[in-house]
């Protein structure tokens, strides 16, 4: 997909083309939704109205970054301010949004303890300070540099390096309490 | 669990659910119009003000000090003026003592 055409399609009118980026990025977006967002977020809806708010946001695209960084900012811009509004992120017996393991492995038994570290991870990154695990999260996601989410959180990379450093020495703490 | 083990697991961590969300968005997206944003206007700002404020200043000292030093002379009317001068030297003073005949010969030729 040559995202420059299509962008300039749609904003010449043809809003049917827009089908094609929201294709292209929804699984991306409903994944960081959900791993800065935590279980409280409903992730389809967070996607949902990040996919209203980009296309709105569309004339203001100048192809200076990739479509991806500055759907990415949305993304973070979107899913914090909800959290914002919401309470704090509660990750104690809430489900809904438990996470998948991404393993082949077929032993039910390993599965199963896989499973439940995959869940005392989430729910520990859900305690970190909403900007250390937004880094976290963008570190670990599609393998971003720190210039990257340094462009995607507006902030120096210098504050990124903190972040991250601060997110790993507390994530590492809590799984450590955790056993 | 070391650190490397935990961003590992991290990195693996996927929503357990499947999106599809483009039906949604698109009936959301056609209610309302996309408005593309003209190109600003541009901004009358303190600095551009400033340049053309000197630069009228610039032209206007400029145009001073050019009249100062550059006149317009009609020399037709000059040497008519001079020869006015001369003739009447010529005339009514004496020849041998008129210098002020001499001098406007002097510039005549």
């Amino acid at each position: 997909m040559n995202e420059e055409v299509v962008i300039n399609d749609i904003l010449a009118g043809n809003v049917n083309r827009y089908e094609e980026i929201v294709r292209e990025y929804q699984d991306i977006v409903a994944n960081l939704c959900f791993k800065i967002g935590g279980p409280k977020i409903d992730v389809a809806e967070m996607t949902q109205q990040v996919f209203v708010e980009l296309y709105y946001a569309l004339p203001r695209f100048k192809f200076q970054s990739k479509l991806s960084t500055f759907i990415y900012r949305l993304t973070v811009n979107v899913v914090c301010k909800e959290i914002k509004h919401n309470s704090r992120w509660v990750t104690s017996q809430d489900d809904s949004n438990a996470p998948e393991i991404a393993s082949d492995d077929n032993n039910v038994e390993q599965a199963i303890v896989q499973d439940e570290r995959y869940r005392t991870l989430y729910a520990a990154i859900g305690r970190l300070h909403s900007e250390q695990r937004t880094a976290l999260v963008l570190y670990t996601f599609n393998d971003f540099s720190y210039n990257d989410i340094a462009d995607v959180m507006q902030c120096s990379v210098a504050k990124v390096e903190s972040l991250i450093f601060r997110a790993r020495k507390n994530l590492k703490k809590m799984l450590s309490y955790e056993g | 669990m070391t650190d490397d083990m935990f961003i590992q697991q991290l990195r693996e961590l996927r929503y357990p659910g499947k999106v599809d969300v483009i039906q949604a968005v698109m009936a959301e997206v056609k209610k309302k119009p996309l408005l593309v944003a003209e190109p600003p206007k541009p901004k009358w700002g303190f600095k551009r003000v400033s340049a053309v404020v000197a630069a009228c200043a610039v032209f206007a000292v400029g145009i001073r000090f050019a009249s100062m030093y550059t006149r317009t002379y009609d020399s037709a009317q000059i040497a008519d003026d001079l020869a006015a001068v001369y003739d009447y030297h010529a005339n009514y003073a004496d020849n041998n003592t008129c210098y002020e005949a001499y001098l406007v010969d002097a510039l005549l030729n």
